[in-house]
C-alpha cells in the first residue's frame, strides 16, 4: 500500500516539475529577442506533433 | 520523454507572465495541460489576458477532467464502442486548437515541417505507423461507422 503511495506522489512529481520549473526560473529572467521569438513557434508544433497518429 | 513537450509549455508561457506572485506561478503550472495550454497562448499573445483568468481556465479544465474521468469510469461500459464518432472526437478536438494557433504564415510552416518531421520514412517508423493504421482498421471494420478514408486503407 505505502509502495502504491510513493508511486503515486512520484509520478505526480514527475510530471508536475516540468510544468513548474520553467515558468519559476524563465518569469524572473530577461530572455533573448530570438529565444522569445523561437517560443512562439512552440505552440503549433506541439499540436500538429501530438496529431501524428491520426 | 513526451512529458518533456511541457517544459516548452511552460517556457512559452513563461514570457507573458513576468512578475506574477510565485505561490500563484506554482498553482498555475498544475494546470498546465496542452489544452488549456492552446487556449491560453493566444490570449497572453493578444494581450487581453491576466494570470488570474488563466488560472481559472486551467482549474476549470482540470476539474471537468476530473469529474468527467469518474463518469466515464463509472458509466463507460454503457457506451458501445465507436459509437457516435467518439473515435474522432479527440482529434477533431486537437485539430481546432492547432488552428486557432495559426497567426502567421511562420506558424503554419511549422506544422507542417513539423508533421513531414514525424513521418520520417525510416523502415522502422513506417512499419509502426502501417501496424498501427492497420490496428486501427480492425477495430473499424467491427464498428457501426467506418469512414471512407479508413475503408481505403484497409485495402491496401
Amino acid at each position: 500500500m505505502t509502495d502504491y503511495l510513493l508511486l503515486l506522489l512520484g509520478m505526480g512529481l514527475v510530471t508536475y516539475l516540468p510544468r513548474w520549473l520553467p515558468l519559476h526560473y524563465l518569469s524572473r529572467r530577461s530572455l533573448p529577442e530570438w529565444f522569445i521569438q523561437w517560443l512562439e513557434l512552440i505552440p503549433a508544433a506541439i499540436l500538429s506533433a501530438l496529431l501524428l497518429p491520426a | 520523454v513526451v512529458n518533456l513537450r511541457h517544459v516548452l509549455m511552460s517556457s512559452a508561457l513563461a514570457v507573458y507572465l513576468r512578475a506574477a506572485h510565485r505561490g500563484l506561478l506554482a498553482l498555475y503550472a498544475y494546470g498546465v495541460t496542452d489544452e488549456s495550454f492552446a487556449v491560453n497562448l493566444p490570449r497572453f499573445n493578444a494581450r487581453d489576458w491576466s494570470l488570474s483568468r488563466a488560472l481559472v481556465v486551467n482549474h476549470a479544465a482540470n476539474l471537468t477532467w476530473f469529474i468527467s474521468t469518474v463518469a466515464g469510469g463509472i458509466g463507460g461500459r454503457f457506451i458501445p464502442e465507436g459509437a457516435l464518432g467518439i473515435d474522432y472526437a479527440l482529434i477533431a478536438m486537437f485539430i481546432c486548437l492547432l488552428i486557432y494557433q495559426i497567426r502567421k504564415l511562420i506558424h503554419l510552416l511549422t506544422a507542417v515541417a513539423r508533421r513531414l518531421n514525424c513521418r520520417g520514412p525510416g523502415p522502422i517508423d513506417s512499419r509502426q505507423y502501417l501496424y498501427r493504421h492497420r490496428f486501427r482498421c480492425r477495430r473499424h471494420s467491427g464498428g457501426n461507422h467506418p469512414t471512407e478514408v479508413d475503408e481505403a486503407t484497409c485495402e491496401q
